[in-house]
């Protein structure tokens, strides 16, 4: 077996590198707040609302306020075509970018209200609930919701033995296994870890060590998508 | 010397300012106070928004002004302006659909009672009508829906309809009048009525 420096990945990443990531934010006029993520051929928009007032309203709680997520992929983001219903895997990335972001926002000061996140994926290539999540968290921001931090996700598994940075497509089908984890870098938690395939007590230490390391360099990006929007902001209002 | 300013009376009296993210350390509590925009965790301030740190040298407090949009909160004592629903005696519903002058996602649901002390207006039914746009204060936020009063003279209703033909009434007077049928209406009228910007 070569070495980890010599080896390549079938996309022609080194086992720790992620794939190229593009955030913008503010991309949606209509929308409260919204972010758009290109991560490898990974295309998703993310649209958030609120905080506004629950409907229906018996699920509104009177102490707190309540997030609520929609992940959804398109029915031309995959080959072959998918079917547009909710099928049950968007059904559990939507329960799980809930609770990969709540941690991150003071729900207790909207009483009775919501927050909405939808997330639309365009076009995917493995890796969409933490793309989803990566994006939601900069639209989170761009609504101007109070937030304890950013949340970015990464995933590391095992693809031919070895064990590897943000899993493409080809690599999450054919790989070993397979663990998404968001991260709050600032506060140094994990809001979200699942795991997919097998891997030894060892072997999951590193994958941990290296997804937060993707989360630090993603976190990167997530600040200059936000930078930029705001001195972009500054720039026309100078005008 | 202007609060503000230190000792030159020139140099604005704070330590810096930087662009921060949501969960960025500012400081620890032995140094400053937790402001506006800022949070304490086990010790340390964060900021919670996107946007400038200021430091405040003289109050020993930091806060972050916010360089993003304002989410709206309707709070108690607000202006707001929304659609009137259903009416009865003792109770109108609103459609709320702008908080201080700004237009919310989706309307919040309001409640206009007959005012308690003052009685300007026998009941609701005599003062808004089903279709009105109507202004009011925010009195209150906890059941649930808010609680909006339209007594002062400046609030109540800003636009209506005829109930015959459906045109836009026009204030005269005391009353109000349907220009293209000439039907007359009652209605607990805000002082800028037909003049408030909708949107």
């Amino acid at each position: 077996m070569s070495s980890n420096e010599e080896w390549r990945r079938v996309d022609g990443r080194r086992w720790d590198e992620l794939r190229e990531i593009r955030i913008e934010s503010g991309v949606l006029p209509n929308a409260d707040g919204s972010a758009y993520i290109e991560m490898g051929r990974n295309k998703i928009i993310v649209g958030v609302y609120g905080p506004r007032e629950m409907h229906p309203k018996h699920l509104a709680r009177p102490h707190t306020g309540i997030l609520r997520c929609r992940y959804h992929m398109a029915p031309f983001s995959t080959e072959p075509r998918r079917s547009p219903a909710p099928s049950r895997r968007d059904m559990e990335i939507t329960m799980v970018m809930r609770y990969a972001l709540e941690p991150a926002i003071f729900l207790e000061r909207y009483p009775r209200s919501t927050i909405d996140v939808y997330a639309e994926v365009l076009q995917a290539d493995g890796g969409t609930r933490c793309a989803s999540i990566t994006a939601a968290a900069v639209a989170l921001a761009d609504a101007g919701i109070p937030l304890k931090d950013l949340v970015a996700a990464c995933s590391a598994g095992k693809y031919e033995g070895r064990i590897v940075l943000d899993l493409n497509d080809h690599e999450d089908k054919y790989g070993e296994a397979d663990l998404p984890l968001a991260y709050m870098p600032n506060l140094g938690s994990i809001t979200l870890l699942q795991m997919d395939g097998l891997l030894s007590p060892e072997e999951l230490d590193r994958c941990i060590n290296l997804a937060i390391e993707g989360c630090r360099k993603i976190y990167e990006v997530q600040r200059e998508a936000l930078k930029r929007k705001y001195e972009a902001k500054k720039e026309v209002e100078g005008n | 010397m202007p609060r503000g300013f230190d000792d030159s009376g020139h140099t604005p009296h704070r330590l810096r300012e930087k662009f921060v993210y949501p969960g960025e350390r500012l400081a620890v509590e032995e140094e400053f106070f937790s402001g506006r925009g800022t949070y304490l965790d086990k010790g340390v301030i964060r900021s919670e928004e996107l946007g400038i740190a200021l430091y405040d040298i003289r109050e020993r407090e930091v806060r972050v002004s916010k360089a993003t949009r304002e989410p709206i909160i309707p709070k108690e004592g607000f202006e707001v302006i929304g659609e009137v629903g259903s009416v009865q005696k003792r109770m109108a519903n609103v459609d709320v659909f702008m908080v201080s002058g700004r237009e919310v996602s989706r309307p919040y649901t309001g409640v206009i009672y007959p005012p308690a002390s003052k009685r300007s207006y026998r009941g609701l039914d005599m003062a808004v009508r089903s279709g009105d746009i109507i202004k009011g204060r925010i009195i209150n936020t906890k059941n649930r829906v808010l609680q909006i009063s339209i007594d002062e003279e400046e609030h109540g209703v800003i636009l209506a309809y005829c109930s015959r033909c459906g045109s836009p009434l026009e204030y005269r007077r005391i009353r109000l009048h349907c220009p293209r049928c000439g039907r007359a209406d009652r209605r607990k009228v805000a002082k800028r009525y037909g003049l408030e910007a909708l949107n």
